[in-house]
Formats: structure tokens, C-alpha cells, sequence
């Protein structure tokens, strides 16, 4: 039933399969390593050339150079070559285990002709780094201008106010028209003209008695209104005298949180202005960054090694095509991808060379049950480099320490912080030594940085206050300093804490300055905060006071008028009474005339 | 062009130039081809055998092609199918047999998508192949015989367009 003739039609796409995976394979391979690298990296990332040897399982590359996505024309890192060796029997398994890796030429921060740069390309990332950096360090520059400071939305009197401004506006419109609303004018009139009726009417004979019973039934109605009226005046002149009262606290408030705000401004910047603030400020938001920028490779590696810590959520629906894949137990300890041991060779920006190792890099370090563990050591004349980081991601808890030395570091010419001018060292050599260890989260460890034979490079601009050129003058001084950092908190919102042997010189420094400029802070942050504020407080306070002054007027001119009357138709009454004879009234109004 | 000559290719083997069995063959393994969408070395094994056994290619083309349009709104399907049979309590020795045995990993079993598109292709495999041979003949005694009478069909027959078809398949 088999035609065997059809392996002919069979063979040739077979033997076309063949030429096109010969002649291609390698250059698809080069494309997909740069695309994938690239979208990976968010910079070109090149490749010179890829060699593929099917029968010797190897994989060449030459010439991978990564471009740093901050800073286009410097690669972060580039290679020379590249070889590969994977093992056979695991691929029958789809498993990739590379047995040996030989990594030639690496260097870092070497320059590119062209520029790295991917088109349309944000930098969230950089921008993210720069804004933690600065945070972190507090810039001493930010820290002291007032100006930069101090915004409507950083005052909390200025929040506060715009809170409670609509409210008291539309109380006091309130008080104005319930004042208004108020009238007992007529009341008045309308009394003092019964009265004068009541007083000079004269009362004989049955005609006088009507008249009078007439006369004490409205006299009853006017005692009720008048009555009414004097509890609508003193209500309404409780319930002002409290709004007003809550408004002038309303207003007292500002003026506490004023100089709240105040006294914070000037504590913020007065940190900025001790020595460790400007030991901030000296070592600048870059250093922070790189240190911040550092620690972010530690997060890399986490999720490349598929921490369970770090994995993510598992979808709810799995997305069509890929589908899920589901493993079995497997009866050989093979993760899917495994580089056994590897070894390296380069040279630091500085010409330091350097040797290395890399072992068990794996997709699955629990199936493994070995860290990752890269070593590297250098020497060249005077300098030295030592590196171990052990990445254990083989428990629940991962574990990840690096211990590195460096000694012999040509420090010239590299620029530090911001002190209201470019800060930069002009020579010497210094020694690192760093530690860091992350368990979990959580980061702990220190960086110290030893500097010998110094000069530090201060461009004091010619505008420069008294703390500036203080500072300019103890960094003109420095030749030698120890620099420590402390590592705290966790890789996402690390916590640095700085120490020096310049803080001392600073504190000199610092001491004379510090006071006068102080000072002269105060000044401005008041000057600052009375433009944002002053004019908007004594509006509402004007606005409180003159509605408020208004009501209560009102509400006094109506309770002069009341004022009196209740006697004076009491006074009215019984005289009516003692003209007409009580008996010949009826008992109920007799009641009226007797005193409660 | 490719496309349009396996077309006419198909049309030409199923109005007579091939078996019913031919076309039926050709479009079950095309069927299987098509439910796999997203590989496997599986698929190069159908593709042999679509080489080596007397099917129609053309028809294999053409059902590969239907059948993996069919696969997108089916998708999700596959998946609950595949997941259900990759975590059947009775079918772990067997997942598991096969896990460990060289080569099969990479036909990419564990996959649910492909697991519950080879298992979908494999079950309706048989019925596939005996509804198309049902069809193939219906068509030609129902379709093809009545139509090659008309006035209309004779005139296209004779036309350049007819050539072109010739042509072209």
C-alpha cells in the first residue's frame, strides 16, 4: 500500500529543509537573539555573528554588545565570544543542559559607535531610578530653596484653608439671611399700639365688659407671639454665636498650622544642612541611583531563576494558544535549562583583567538543589578584584550575598553630587569593599568605600552663600575619607544610611554657616508662605467678621425692640382689669391677671 | 498563487480525479494537522504520512487549513479538554510513562492545548474519514452528475475561465 516512490516528493522538501536550516538557521537564530534581547532590554542588543554545529551540539556567538537603555552610546556590557556545549541525552527529553560555556572578552561600559537606542523609546525605568534617587538622598539643592519647596499643596494651612474656605463662605452668607429673616418690628409696633389703645379706652357697662373681654383675648394673643418671638431671637442668636465661635477657631487653625509649616520648612532644610545632609548632597542622587540600580539586579536574577517568591499570580484563564504546560514527575534531575559550569574572562572599564567561573545556573534550582554560584578574581599592578555571589534560590526563602573587593580603584574624575555647584574628584585611588545579603525581601549588608591621596573639585558659583563657600573650602582640604553605606529595608524601597569620616569636617564647616543661614531661611519660608496664605486668610477672616458683626446687630436691634414690652402689657392689662372690675370677667381671664 | 492551485487542485480531485478514500484520507489527516495549532513533532509525523499513504494532498491542505480557522473559536475547549485529561487521577502513570520516555517531550503532550487538540482530532479521525467518503460519493452522484448536464456547465466547460481551472490545477 506504501508508495515508495513518494519518498522522492518526501526527500526533496526534506533535503530543502536541510539547506534552508543550513544556510539560514544561523542567521535566524542572530535575528531572534537580537529582537528578543532587545524587547528584553529596552536597547539594541547586537550580535557580530551565531554559528550553529548541529553534530557538536554547539552554539558560537561573537560580538554580543548590550547597550545601556540610559545611556545609548555605552554598551553595559560586551563580549567577544561565546561558546556553548550542550549536553545530547537531555534533548531527547527536550531538556537544554550546557555542559560547558567558554565566555571570552567581557567588558563593560565600553562605547558604541552607534547609538543603542531603540525607536520610541520611554525611559520609565530611568526616570523611576532618578526620582527614588532623589528621594532617597535628598538633594541639598532642592532641600535649600525655598521657592522649589514651599506650593500650595505642600502647605497643610493652605490645604486646610481651601477645606474649610466654600464651608464659612456659605456659613456667612447664612448668618446675613437669617438675620434678615428675623423681623419683629410689626410685633413691636403692634404691642406698643395695643397698649396705648388698651390705656385710653374707657370701659362702662355691658358694652365696656365686651370691649374688655375683647381687649384681654387679644392681649392673651400678643403675650403668646411675643413670647414665641423672644425664643426665635434667642435661638437663633445661640446658634450664630457658636457657628461664629467654630469659625474663628476655623480661623486660629490656619494660623497654627502656618507656623506649623513653618517651623517644618525650616527643619527639613536644616537637615539638609547638617553634615550628613551634605554629605547627601556630595555624594549626589547618582550615586544612589547606581547603588539603587545595583540592587535591581538582584531582583533580575530572582525572576530568571523563577523564585517561587517572585512568580506570579497564576492566571485565571489560560490565554489561547500557548495553553498550560503540566509537568510529571521526572526520573531525572534535568531542569529545562541548565548551565553546568561556565567560564569567563574580561576587563574592567579600568584595564583590570579579570578571571571567572559561573555553576549551576538553572531554570529550576529546587529541582537542581544547588545555589548558583559566580566567582571572579583580577589582578593588575596596584589593583585587585575579588567577587563571590552565592544565589540560592533552592528553599522557600531565597538567599542571595555578594561579597566584593575592589582595591586600587582610580577614582579621578568622577563626579559625586550637587553642593550649588558640580562636585567632582580630581584624583586619588580608593578601595571597596561591599557586602550584601538578600534573605526573602529583605536587604541588609554595607558598602564602604576607602579613598586615599584626594582632591576633590568644587565649582563654587559666584553667587555662593557663606555655608557654600564654608563647604568649598573643607572639600578643598579633604585627602583622604571613608565612606559607609548601610543597607536596610527591602530590594523594592531599600533604606540607606550614610557614615563618614568627612561628616566631622562638614560639622566644622556647617557650624558657623549653619545658624545665619538658618536665619535667612526662616525669613524666606515666612515671606514664601505669607504670599501663599496672608491673603487668602485675611479674606475669610474679613468675610467672618463683618457677616458675623452684621447678624448679630440685627439680632440685637430685634431684642432691643422685644426688650420691655412684656411688662409694659402686663402694666396695660391690669389697669384694664382695675377700670372694668375682675368679678365681672370670666375666670378664665381672670387668670390671666394673676402673677406667676 | 499557491493557494489558489491547491484549490483548484482539491475541486479537480473531487469531482474525479481521485478516490473518495483519497480525499477522505487527506482531509482526516488534515484534520489532525490542523487541530494542532500550536505544533509539535507530531505534526511532522502526519505530514509523512500524508506523503507516503495514497491521500489526496490537495484535500489535506484544504482540511488542515478549515480545521485550524476552527481551532481559534474552539480554543478554549482544547485547553479545559487537555487540562482535564492531563489531570485525570487515572491517567497519571500513563502522563507520566510518557513524560520520561525519550523524544515524546517534544510533541509537547503536557501541553493542554495540544493534548486537547490531538485528542479532539484523534476521536472524530474515524468519523472524519467515513463522512467525507459519504460525502465525496453523495456529492459526485447528486452534484457533479446532475450539473454536468446543464446547458450552463457544458458552456463553462468550454470556456477560457475552464482552461484557466485546467490550468491551474
Amino acid at each position: 500500500m506504501i508508495r515508495w516512490n513518494r519518498f522522492f516528493l518526501l526527500a526533496t522538501p526534506l533535503v530543502l529543509l536541510w539547506a534552508a536550516g543550513h544556510f539560514f538557521l544561523d542567521r535566524g537564530l542572530k535575528i531572534a537573539v537580537e529582537q528578543f534581547g532587545s524587547a528584553a532590554n529596552g536597547a539594541r542588543v547586537d550580535v557580530r555573528g551565531l554559528t550553529t554545529r548541529f553534530w557538536r551540539l554547539s552554539l558560537d556567538v561573537r560580538g554580543l554588545a548590550v547597550a545601556d537603555a540610559d545611556a545609548p552610546m555605552t554598551n553595559i556590557v560586551e563580549i567577544e565570544a561565546m561558546r556553548f556545549k550542550m549536553a545530547p541525552k537531555p534533548l531527547f527529553w527536550r531538556r537544554f543542559i550546557v555542559e560547558e560555556a567558554a565566555i571570552t572578552g567581557v567588558r563593560t561600559g565600553t562605547k558604541r559607535r552607534v547609538s543603542g537606542a531603540l525607536p520610541r523609546r520611554g525611559s520609565p525605568a530611568a526616570e523611576k531610578t532618578r526620582e527614588i534617587a532623589d528621594a532617597a538622598v535628598g538633594n541639598i539643592k532642592t532641600a535649600y530653596d525655598p521657592s522649589r519647596r514651599i506650593s500650595t499643596g505642600s502647605l497643610t494651612a493652605y490645604v486646610y484653608l481651601e477645606e474649610k474656605r466654600a464651608r464659612l463662605t456659605t456659613l456667612a452668607d447664612q448668618w446675613r439671611s437669617r438675620a434678615d429673616s428675623l423681623d419683629v418690628k410689626n410685633l413691636s409696633v403692634k404691642t406698643r399700639d395695643f397698649i396705648k389703645k388698651a390705656q385710653g379706652d374707657t370701659y362702662s357697662g355691658l358694652e365696656g365688659v365686651a370691649k374688655a373681654q375683647a381687649h384681654l383675648k387679644e392681649a392673651k394673643d400678643l403675650r403668646a407671639e411675643l413670647k414665641a418671638a423672644r425664643n426665635t431671637v434667642k435661638e437663633l442668636k445661640n446658634s450664630l454665636t457658636s457657628e461664629i465661635g467654630q469659625s474663628r477657631t476655623v480661623l486660629k487653625e490656619i494660623d497654627r498650622l502656618r507656623r506649623e509649616d513653618i517651623q517644618r520648612l525650616v527643619g527639613d532644610v536644616k537637615g539638609a544642612l547638617s553634615a550628613e545632609g551634605a554629605l547627601k548632597g556630595l555624594l549626589g542622587p547618582a550615586w544612589t541611583a547606581k547603588l539603587d540600580k545595583a540592587l535591581g539586579l538582584f531582583e533580575k536574577t530572582r525572576r530568571l531563576s523563577g523564585s517561587p517568591e517572585n512568580a506570579p499570580p497564576p492566571e485565571p484563564k489560560v490565554a489561547f494558544p500557548q495553553g498550560r504546560n503540566i509537568d510529571f514527575p521526572f526520573h531525572h534531575r534535568w531542569p529545562v535549562f541548565h548551565l553546568k559550569h561556565a567560564v569567563f574572562s574580561g576587563e574592567t572599564p579600568d584595564g583590570l583583567t579579570y578571571k571567572g567561573e559561573i555553576r549551576d545556573a538553572a531554570s529550576d534550582p529546587v529541582l537542581l538543589g544547588r545555589p548558583a554560584v559566580l566567582t571572579a578574581a583580577g589582578s593588575t599592578d596596584n589593583r585587585s578584584l575579588d567577587v563571590k555571589g552565592v544565589f540560592d534560590f533552592t528553599t522557600p526563602t531565597p538567599k542571595q550575598s555578594v561579597l566584593a573587593k575592589y582595591a586600587g580603584l582610580p577614582l579621578g574624575g568622577l563626579p559625586l553630587g550637587d553642593l550649588k555647584g558640580p562636585v567632582a574628584l580630581g584624583g586619588g585611588t580608593g578601595a571597596v569593599r561591599a557586602n550584601i545579603t538578600v534573605t526573602g525581601t529583605a536587604l541588609g549588608g554595607r558598602v564602604d568605600l576607602k579613598g586615599d591621596g584626594l582632591s576633590v573639585r568644587h565649582e563654587l558659583p559666584a553667587d555662593a552663600d557663606r555655608l557654600t563657600q564654608s563647604l568649598h573650602a573643607v572639600l578643598g582640604r579633604v585627602k583622604e575619607a571613608s565612606i559607609g553605606v548601610g543597607l536596610g529595608g527591602t530590594l523594592k524601597s531599600p533604606r540607606f544610611s550614610l557614615n563618614s569620616t568627612l561628616d566631622d569636617q562638614l560639622r566644622g564647616a556647617v557650624k558657623g554657616a549653619l545658624d545665619q543661614e538658618v536665619a535667612k531661611l526662616r525669613a524666606d519660608a515666612e515671606k514664601s508662605v505669607a504670599a501663599l496664605l496672608d491673603k487668602e486668610t485675611d479674606k475669610l477672616a474679613a468675610l467672618v467678621n463683618e457677616r458675623a458683626g452684621d447678624a448679630l446687630a440685627k439680632i440685637g436691634l430685634g431684642e432691643k425692640d422685644l426688650g420691655g414690652l412684656d411688662e409694659r402689657l402686663e402694666k396695660a392689662l391690669r389697669d384694664l382689669t382695675g377700670k372694668t372690675g375682675v368679678q365681672a370677667l370670666p375666670d378664665s381671664i381672670q387668670k390671666l391677671f394673676k402673677k406667676k | 498563487m499557491l493557494i489558489l492551485k491547491i484549490f483548484a487542485g482539491f475541486l479537480q480531485a473531487l469531482n474525479a480525479k481521485a478516490t473518495p478514500r483519497a480525499i477522505a484520507g487527506g482531509v482526516a489527516l488534515g484534520a489532525l494537522i490542523g487541530l494542532s495549532p500550536t505544533g509539535g513533532v507530531q505534526n511532522i509525523l502526519f505530514l509523512l504520512l500524508i506523503f507516503l499513504l495514497p491521500v489526496n494532498k490537495s484535500a489535506s491542505v484544504v482540511a488542515a487549513l478549515a480545521f485550524g480557522a476552527l481551532t481559534w473559536p474552539l480554543g478554549g475547549l482544547f485547553d479545559r479538554l487537555g487540562y482535564a485529561l492531563l489531570t485525570a487521577p487515572a491517567l497519571q502513570g500513563l502522563w507520566t510513562a510518557l513524560f520520561n520516555t525519550p523524544v515524546l517531550p517534544w510533541t509537547r503532550f503536557n501541553n493542554t492545548v495540544v493534548l486537547g487538540g490531538l485528542a479532539v482530532g484523534a476521536t472524530l479521525f474515524v468519523p472524519i474519514f467515513l463522512s467525507a467518503t459519504w460525502g465525496v460519493q453523495r456529492y459526485r452522484d447528486r452534484v457533479v452528475a446532475v450539473a454536468a448536464k446543464w446547458r450552463v456547465f457544458q458552456i463553462l466547460r468550454a470556456s477560457k475561465f475552464y482552461e484557466l481551472y485546467e490550468k491551474f490545477s
